[in-house]
């Protein structure tokens, strides 16, 4: 079973990683990426709420990211703000998501790298969590509409489905807030990310991978805004920099001030251990996060909407795997034209966390798997193969 | 961005297996996280495992969608 699809466009996304090897080191790390960073285009000169119920369908494993993005970006194009309540429940949603997506990836991805089987029934219990929370917020209508769709929230059973997903990734915490906890939890290999961290520890490959690659900063929106209108041939969305600069954004990213992520990268630096412990770390505690928005909620019909003026707007959340930036020009109704700059353009970028995490790792028989749990720590979208070329096979 | 392309399942092989056309590319996948799949039903996968289920006619139109993405692809390259 793998997720080769046919060849050619939008079907063919997938990125290739090849390490060549000078000297013993891997040398130069060429990412070739086949990802059609302009396939947004299809939604050019489709009416604003068509082009915002195709995103989940387009992009169904972050919809709510996408749709939650798109939506902010038709808004700010709109000159609309969203009402806390709306605001409120879309991140609960987009919360949830990043839950899920992390816990996927802890109990779908890192099982395989460890030869075990996949844990159907937890990934079940989270999926159903998200959902049901999605049925307690909106539950007669869609809720990606310009000033919010029909938001009638069922307070006690939105608790019920985060308690839900509390009890769900409850073996996944690692209490305390230095890299002693976390190995630890490692050590107890009561899970199938406690066995990986521990694999990564025991086979000396919690620094693996660690790069000088520094954490997107937050961009200023008229700044990216015209980064994103003059980019007519998408060069950008493929190789984004900011001011020059490659970035890293995702979990890592994120919780670098977390005490637990500093004092490990302060030991470690920010390889394979410091970003499978930051994405737990960041895992268990959307349950909190999301509690905490609870009191926000309350019943709102949505905002009166003029949909038919004209302008452009961008919309940004942080995804389960990165920041996500959708810019949208809107006329009389309709996309003008739609672009969307995604986390793994930064991550697997030629010069981004990935390639620099790699350069100068040693060969051996070992380089390719550590290179592949390396790549399912940064987490692509699509699927990426890792090749090493030895010296006078170029 | 995580296209997620529908696959067409075309022969349950029991133990929660299947077997999948996408875009015309057979695969074998787990039907373990998906609830009453049968054959013509649509499924979204990740890593060998159906995540999600399509009724139909929504799976239809999303593919459509994905082949108009496909000439807009070839012609903004062109």
């Amino acid at each position: 079973m793998d997720d080769s699809g046919p060849s050619g466009g939008a079907w063919d996304a997938r990125i290739a990683v090849a390490l060549e090897v000078e000297g013993g080191r891997v040398g130069h790390v060429s990412i070739d990426s086949t990802r059609p960073v302009r396939a947004s285009a299809v939604f050019h000169g489709r009416p604003i709420e068509t082009a915002l119920d195709l995103l989940p369908r387009v992009f169904s494993l972050c919809g709510v990211a996408q749709t939650h993005a798109g939506l902010a970006a038709c808004e700010d194009a709109l000159g609309i703000v969203a009402a806390p309540p709306q605001a409120a429940a879309r991140q609960l949603l987009l919360l949830a998501e990043t839950a899920r997506e992390h816990h996927l990836r802890a109990n779908l991805d890192w099982p395989r790298l460890l030869r075990e089987e996949a844990d159907v029934a937890a990934i079940a219990a989270v999926g159903d969590a998200a959902a049901q929370l999605g049925a307690a917020l909106y539950p007669d209508g869609p809720w990606a509409r310009p000033g919010g769709g029909r938001l009638r929230p069922d307070r006690a059973a939105a608790t019920a489905a985060i308690d839900t997903l509390d009890e769900a990734l409850a073996p996944y915490r690692i209490d305390g807030a230095h890299m002693d906890a976390l190995l630890r939890w490692a050590q107890s290999r009561g899970t199938p990310a406690a066995r990986l961290a521990a694999a990564v520890d025991d086979d000396g490959l919690a620094d693996f991978g660690a790069s000088p690659v520094t954490a997107l900063p937050d961009l200023d929106r008229a700044e990216l805004d015209a980064v994103l209108d003059a980019d007519r041939n998408g060069a950008f969305l493929a190789r984004p920099t900011w001011h020059g600069a490659v970035h890293e954004t995702g979990p890592a990213a994120r919780m670098g001030s977390h005490p637990l992520i500093a004092d490990t990268v302060r030991h470690t630096g920010n390889g394979l251990l410091a970003r499978l412990a930051a994405r737990m770390v960041e895992m268990t505690a959307m349950p909190e996060k999301m509690r905490e928005i609870l009191p926000v909620l309350s019943d709102h019909d949505g905002s009166p909407v003029e949909t038919t003026v004209a302008g452009s707007g961008i919309g940004a959340v942080e995804a389960a795997r990165g920041r996500l930036v959708h810019r949208v020009e809107v006329g009389g109704g309709q996309v003008m034209r739609y672009q969307i700059l995604a986390p793994t353009e930064w991550n697997f970028h030629a010069e981004g966390p990935l390639a620099r995490g790699l350069a100068g790792a040693a060969a051996g028989p070992g380089l390719a798997r550590n290179a592949t749990l390396l790549v399912n720590a940064l987490d692509p979208c699509v699927r990426c193969d890792v090749a090493v070329v030895e010296p006078g096979h170029a | 961005m995580c296209l997620a392309i529908p696959a067409r399942i075309t022969e349950l092989l029991g133990a929660d297996l299947a077997k999948v056309d996408l875009g015309g590319v057979q695969k074998e996948i787990s039907l373990s996280l998906v609830d009453d799949a049968k054959v013509g039903d649509y499924v979204i996968i990740h890593t060998g495992f159906a995540l999600s289920r399509l009724d139909p006619e929504e799976a239809e139109r999303t593919l459509a969608l994905f082949a108009e993405m496909d000439t807009a692809i070839q012609e903004a390259a062109s």
